[in-house]
């Protein structure tokens, strides 16, 4: 009998003992998973300075070549602009036509940094050099600065209105085209795809638009108003209404191209309602993700 | 000492006298429990002796090791749940294999603290409980102060040390089970590759998740004993007194859980 | 003589009711003294002011002419030591079986190496004939098995001094007679100072060397159990009705 009771209590001890122990062990594990510590293999440090970071973040991967070689880890601000200092698995073999910039991962956010290491020809750098980021690559600012460049160079070179005619008759193809007329249609079916696919990305950005309205999913928390992705989507926002504008007030030369009022209706509304929600999210953005959480849960 | 006289207040003739004599009950216990998990972490130092060690890994095994069963499953579907949800909304944008993330991050710092908190109060807090109500009601508590065994060191401690780390240890392993679930949606239904789903779950979470959720379970912990203890040292009138004394347990560990857990998230996160 | 233990004048109000009014009495060293009286009568709460359980509204009360009611935690732990008492229920610990219930007290409160808790533990287990359960959960002997394992408990450690509330409430009459020889064994063989409370009269007249009888909150007799039985007060009377003594019955019991 008492034997007994004291392999009950043994057994007892050694099962919470497994289990503490295995436990442990998996907290150990994810604690070097999530710090992305590199804590075996080899170590390359390396140091960038950004005018602006784009909201690049401790942590965040670097990648050369489409390839993830390192971490960011940490980020100081200084007088000539903010210093990052990586952290990297691969020795980098830096030459002088190098580029160094952040770039955003996704829709919803999160940054990385890519790394050109320059071209085979040109001469190496000394490896301890401190590398000069770029400006952070916008595609749609960009878009508005190449759209108003175009409107200025046509106007002023009086252009105009030759090209407007010429605008005219490929609209008239283009309008052919689209309803599928003749054996031209066929022909510049190529066109037909490009503008279905401009169709396809406006109808969905308007679908997004109104989901996030709703904060339905995680979405809305990841949405929350102080993360970087806000701040990314009013400057995303921004960029494509002044996109928009542009495109407006050069009438015909990119509009009259598309020239499919019922499209470019839609881009003004679904652009108007990413803004609105955007305002919105400021004010309901707690109470969305906790409901969102909770019916997510339950 | 534990163990008081029977209280008697004459019955209150108007509203704001009971309303009062509510506030001040409140306060008092409020007092009360404080002074029990200061009592019984002054006591911690006892925890190393060999019978208080034998006490500790017996309730650790009580309250979680048996406890296991009822979170994996819990945790599981939890997991599962949240993967189907936000699997199906990102699938309209094709973003399904963010759902890694998402289930991640909601169990690490919310879910996993929040659910084996309320499965531990109900299941483990309630049996504490009933368990020091019974034997107040049945003067064991008295018996024991009689023979100068401290009854803080003798049942509070062992119950204070093994929730203090058994917490912890659970959530860790119901956020896993939970991750583990969702994986296993996002493969079967979501169509997303079970290296993907990790990747993208271990790449987003941050370790100060990780940490802040066991900080709370902790806290849960602590909580759902202090609170189990100091119902049931307060327990009166036989039988009827155990049930109520457990279910006030309960109703109060839930609603300190979530006050807590909303004042951490809101300290941590700011 | 000093009394060992001195009511003087206690008062006692709870839920706004005088269960104690104004009770004095001295208990002496070596008697076996026997409070009765009907339900709610005060009985258990006497016994409870005797370690500080309660404490009085007013008087005092004195163990061997120490005033315990305003002892501070120290002395009252010292005191607490001469004491053994046996609850009503037996009040065992749900999880420990009988033996581990009896050397709890060693246990935790000595430094005796094993082998001698054991060996106290099986004499004490053999004096209230449990030899043979001490391997048995409280949840799987009967009552009167669990308050003779109490009183196993409340003697271990050789107390002065003990206290037993209601020893043969809720037994059948053969067990309660086995648990009054054991009273009457603990006073004769270790010397003890016993106080019982009890509502069972059969018990008190034949194990008490002293016999008080608590009526609304204050003693309305005490006389030695023959002078107890031809008392002149009423309810002492109504009390004797009740539980069919006659004077002759129990004097012939005891003179048995």
């Amino acid at each position: 009998m008492r034997r007994d009771w004291i392999v009950r209590e043994l057994t007892t001890e050694i099962v919470v003992g497994v289990v503490m122990v295995m436990v442990l062990f998996g907290l150990g594990y994810f604690t070097i998973i999530l710090s992305r510590e590199t804590w075996f293999g080899e170590k390359h440090e390396l140091e960038v300075v950004f005018s602006h970071t784009m909201g690049l973040r401790d942590g965040d991967s670097v990648v050369v070549r489409g390839m993830e070689v390192g971490r960011v880890r940490g980020l100081r601000l200084r007088p000539d602009g903010v210093h990052a200092h990586l952290l990297l698995q691969y020795p980098l073999h830096i030459r002088e036509d190098y580029s160094a910039a952040v770039v955003a991962s996704s829709v919803l956010g999160g940054r990385y940094l890519e790394i050109y290491e320059g071209s085979p020809e040109r001469p190496l750098l000394p490896p301890d050099t401190v590398l000069r980021g770029e400006k952070p690559y916008d595609l749609v600012a960009d878009a508005a600065e190449l759209v108003g460049a175009i409107k200025k160079g046509i106007i002023e070179e009086g252009v105009l209105d030759s090209l407007k005619e010429a605008v005219d008759l490929f609209h008239d193809t283009a309008r052919r085209v689209g309803e599928g007329k003749g054996t031209l249609g066929r022909i510049l079916s190529e066109d037909e795809e490009v503008y279905e696919e401009m169709t396809a990305m406006v109808r969905s950005l308007r679908v997004l638009t109104e989901r996030l309205e709703k904060g339905e999913g995680v979405v809305g928390q990841l949405l929350a108003e102080k993360s970087p992705v806000y701040g990314d989507l009013a400057a995303a926002a921004a960029s494509l209404r002044r996109t928009a504008e542009q495109i407006e007030k050069s009438e015909g030369v990119v509009g009259r191209l598309i020239r499919d009022d019922g499209l470019y209706r839609e881009l003004e509304q679904a652009i108007r309602e990413l803004r609105a929600w955007i305002d919105d999210s400021r004010e309901t953005s707690p109470v969305v993700s906790f409901t969102s959480i909770l019916f997510g849960a339950f | 000492m534990i163990t008081r006289e029977p209280e008697y207040f004459p019955p209150s003739l108007n509203m704001l006298g009971r309303i009062g004599r509510r506030a001040l009950f409140g306060c008092r216990a409020a007092g009360r429990a404080g002074v029990l998990l200061a009592r019984a972490v002054a006591c911690l130092r006892y925890a190393f002796s060999a019978r208080s060690r034998h006490e500790i890994v017996m309730q650790m095994y009580v309250s979680g090791v048996r406890s296991l069963g009822v979170i994996t499953v819990v945790a599981v579907f939890t997991g599962m749940i949240l993967s189907l949800q936000t699997g199906l909304q990102l699938r309209r944008f094709h973003q399904e294999v963010n759902i890694g993330a998402a289930v991640m991050v909601s169990m690490l710092r919310e879910m996993g603290p929040f659910m084996t908190a309320l499965i531990l109060a109900a299941c483990v807090g309630s049996a504490m409980a009933a368990r020091l109500a019974t034997m107040t009601v049945s003067e064991e508590i008295e018996a024991l102060e009689l023979m100068s065994i401290d009854p803080v060191r003798f049942l509070v401690m062992p119950r204070l040390a093994a929730m203090a780390v058994m917490t912890p240890v659970l959530t860790f392993y119901a956020s896993i089970m939970g991750v583990l679930g969702g994986g296993l949606v996002g493969v079967t239904q979501l169509d997303v590759a079970w290296s993907a789903y990790f990747y993208n779950a271990t790449r987003y979470a941050a370790v100060k998740d990780l940490y802040v959720g066991l900080l709370k379970a902790l806290l849960f912990g602590i909580i759902i004993t202090i609170v189990s203890c100091h119902a049931g040292f307060g327990a009166t009138q036989g039988a009827q007194g155990v049930g109520y004394a457990t279910r006030r347990a309960v109703i109060t560990a839930f609603l300190l859980i979530l006050v807590a857990g909303y004042i951490v998230t809101r300290l941590l996160y700011e | 003589m000093r009394a060992l233990i001195e009511f003087d004048n206690v008062t006692k109000v709870l839920a706004g009711q005088a269960v104690l009014d104004g009770v004095s009495f001295r208990v002496r060293r070596g008697e076996v003294f026997v409070i009765v009286g009907p339900s709610g009568a005060g009985k258990s709460v006497t016994l409870k002011h005797m370690v500080r359980l309660m404490t009085p509204d007013a008087g005092r009360v004195l163990v061997d002419g120490e005033d315990i009611t305003e002892l501070p935690e120290a002395g009252l732990r010292r005191v607490r030591e001469r004491f053994g008492y046996l609850f009503q229920s037996g009040a065992l610990l749900a999880w420990l079986n009988v033996a581990e219930n009896v050397a709890l007290p060693l246990r935790e409160k000595t430094r005796e190496d094993e082998a001698e808790i054991e060996r106290r533990v099986a004499e004490a287990l053999r004096l209230v004939d449990l030899e043979e359960h001490g391997g048995k959960l409280p949840a799987e002997i009967s009552g009167g098995m669990r308050k003779r394992a109490g009183l196993a408990r409340a003697i271990i450690r050789n107390p002065e001094i003990v206290l037993y509330d209601e020893p043969t409430s809720g037994l059948d009459p053969v067990s309660s007679r086995t648990i009054d020889r054991l009273i009457a064994r603990a006073g004769r063989d270790l010397g003890v100072t016993s106080v019982v409370v009890t509502h069972d009269l059969h018990s008190a007249l034949s194990i008490g060397t002293m016999v008080a009888m608590l009526y609304g909150g204050t003693i309305v007799e005490m006389a030695s159990p023959r002078e107890f039985m031809q008392s002149e007060n009423e309810e002492v009377q109504a009390f004797l009705r009740s539980q069919f003594i006659t004077a002759e019955g129990v004097w012939e019991r005891n003179a048995r």
